[in-house]
């Protein structure tokens, strides 16, 4: 009984230290020790273990309107597509942190023999499009480039034919934009995905559902028709944050 | 085709025994949860109806699982002169006795499994081995065959001066003999496991095990123990691993040396993992190490847990350094369970908070009905998400 009682005393000492934890973070180790790393927006990747370090801080560019970081190619670890040793692909990620709020982007690759002579991968970011999970809110320039291949939109507007989805440059709109003329829409959703102009879909890790890149099978985007008629379809990217949008006009 | 041999075979069983009890019992669950985080409510149903049937005579018991109409899993035991014999349909019943744990299978297998006081005989489509004992000596041998290769173990035990011996042998793909194929291992313990070593020597730096859950990080692995003291009771650890090559360096980067320490609900662990990375005074270059502490309590007729950790890695979907806090509390209102925990992460840039609440009716006679909140898996990445389910399970 009498180590019960000693007991009970321990657990009454805990509780009022319990409350405390609760109530906040006052007692944090980890904010007291100022353990944490400052707010701010950061690329990871191989280069430094996948955790933000003070010289991975992207910083704010007014002409752009976004975050904007500089990271030497060398400094990306390149690996062998899955589609084929042909194309070598390397990934980063963008940590916004704010607070209490993280947000991580998914896996952005970035594909080095588009990349041509290119010394440096300028990264984007804007943290209010950030969507945790995703890479909607972060891009690059090597998704500007299209000296190896073109970006497609391939769906069932169109047969998944990547040769016919072909997407331009809109200068002014800073997207790449892909049309359909008097298309009759007879159902309520279509699928579509974007991928580089090529119809086995290589490399497969550029494939981009508006969501993740290297979307796989089943993995698409969709858009919806308000009801069956003819419709003039507007596809564009955003590459700089990876911004996958449809807009329709009816005829 | 296995469905028919299990009946037929009871049937059989049955038939020769006239005393035999035949039960059988069902349960029903029903789920519905509702998913408020995406923008669209998202709703998820799941039901299950499950049927055990088992049936107990003189020399025989079985028992089987019923999803629906399939045969989930089913055991049948009998004894013939004087070996027992298991059949298993779709159950996780291979897992070899020595210490090494040779082979072990979690996920369901059909197979026949013999046993008697002298030997064990083991019959499934991933192995087949048998385990016996070696006459007047309190060793076993161990054979076993994976697909064309066979392996052999040797293990036992001896008491020795008062201490706890225990030593292994193994020897993997016998026929294609290769030193990398071979792991030795003995422990030494004090008759009440107070203290102990176990030293584990592999035939090289990447051996394996095929089968086994026992996992060689380096050719060398010693484990050291001591326990004190009962209240509050302290337990000390070493573990370490290296090679020979690289003795030192191994030893500096994969030593771990912890502390547990308990009196009555509370405890305080204490942790460190390796000594290469300790570079400063910060925690943040103190490398891989972990402090906990927590505690059971009562309060106000609630009985609740509580605990905090501080450490690197923070958590198991969170590498970096970093804090946990967990609470939990529970209380029962004559039939109706209330219980919540709650997590907070916080990390060297990340901070993620779990929850998960339960309110539970167990007022009825053969059911009970629960409505939650949040997903209960606090060690895998499952921040809170407003997530409710109503959850109905039903048994006769």
């Amino acid at each position: 009984m009498k180590k019960l009682s000693g007991f009970r005393s321990i657990s009454f000492i805990f509780v009022p230290v319990l409350i405390l934890f609760i109530l906040g973070t006052v007692s944090s180790c980890m904010k007291i020790l100022n353990l944490q790393i400052p707010d701010g927006v950061y690329v990871v990747g191989e280069w430094n273990n996948w955790v933000p370090t003070e010289s991975d801080k992207m910083t704010i560019s007014t002409s752009e309107d976004a975050f904007v970081f500089e990271l030497p190619v060398a400094s990306i670890t390149f690996n062998p597509s899955r589609s084929g040793n042909e194309f070598l692909i390397g990934y980063y990620k963008v940590i916004y942190k704010q607070g209490g709020v993280t947000k991580v982007s998914s896996a952005i690759p970035v594909w080095k023999e588009n990349l041509g002579s290119d010394t440096k991968l300028t990264i984007y970011a804007t943290p209010t499009a950030m969507v945790n999970g995703l890479a909607v809110g972060v891009g690059d320039s090597e998704k500007m480039k299209t000296a190896q291949k073109n970006w497609s939109i391939g769906g069932e507007i169109n047969s998944w034919d990547l040769t016919q989805g072909v997407m331009t440059w809109d200068d002014t709109n800073e997207v790449f934009v892909y049309e359909v003329k008097n298309f009759v829409g007879q159902k309520k959703e279509y699928k579509y995905k974007l991928s580089r102009t090529d119809n086995e879909w290589k490399p497969w890790e550029m494939n981009y559902d508006g969501k993740k890149y290297d979307a796989g099978m089943g993995q698409d985007a969709s858009f919806s028709l308000p009801k069956d008629g003819t419709y003039d379809l507007k596809f564009t990217y955003n590459p700089k944050f990876s911004i996958l949008a449809v807009t329709y006009t009816e005829k | 085709m296995c469905k028919i041999f299990f009946v037929s075979l009871l049937i059989l069983i049955i038939a020769s025994n006239n005393l035999f009890a035949l039960q059988t019992s069902f349960s029903t669950n029903f789920s519905v949860a509702y998913d408020f985080s995406a923008e669209n409510v998202g709703t998820s149903f799941s039901m299950e109806f499950r049927m055990n049937p088992s049936a107990l005579g003189k020399d025989f018991d079985f028992s089987a699982s019923l999803n629906g109409s399939n045969l989930e899993s089913a055991r049948l035991t009998f004894t013939i002169e004087g070996a027992k014999v298991n059949l298993y349909k779709n159950t996780g019943f291979i897992k070899a006795s020595d210490p090494l744990v040779l082979y072990k299978y979690d996920s369901g297998k059909d197979g026949v499994e013999i046993q008697t006081s002298h030997f064990k005989v083991v019959f499934s489509d991933v192995v087949m081995y048998a385990d016996m004992k070696i006459p007047f000596m309190n060793t076993n041998l161990l054979f076993g065959k994976r697909d064309e290769k066979f392996d052999t173990a040797l293990y036992g035990f001896l008491k020795v001066s008062g201490l706890n011996v225990n030593y292994e042998f193994v020897l993997q793909d016998v026929k294609n003999f290769d030193i990398k194929n071979s792991v030795g291992m003995v422990s030494v313990a004090e008759g009440n496991y107070n203290w102990g070593v176990r030293y584990l020597l592999a035939g090289a730096t990447n051996t394996s095990l095929a089968l086994s859950p026992q996992y060689i990080s380096n050719q060398n692995i010693v484990n050291a123990w001591y326990k004190f003291s009962s209240q509050p009771a302290f337990n000390t650890y070493v573990n370490t691993n290296f090679c020979f090559e690289k003795f030192s360096e191994d030893v500096l980067k994969n030593t771990e040396v912890g502390m547990d320490i308990n009196y009555g609900g509370a405890f305080v662990n204490l942790k460190k993992t390796g000594f290469a990375d300790v570079t400063g005074a910060m925690p943040t270059e103190w490398g891989k190490f972990n402090v906990s502490l927590g505690t059971t309590f009562s309060f106000m007729n609630f009985s609740g847990k509580f605990a905090y950790s501080f450490g690197k890695p923070a958590h198991n979907v969170v590498n970096t350094i970093g804090e946990v806090y967990y609470v939990e509390l529970g209380r029962s209102f004559g039939n109706i369970n209330l219980f919540a925990k709650y997590q907070k992460l916080i990390g060297y840039y990340e901070e993620k908070d779990f929850f998960f609440g339960e309110l539970k009716f167990t007022g009825f006679q053969n059911a009970d009905f629960a409505i939650q909140i949040g997903n209960g898996d606090f060690a895998g990445d499952n921040p809170f998400k407003p997530v409710v389910a109503f959850k109905i399970n039903a048994w006769w």
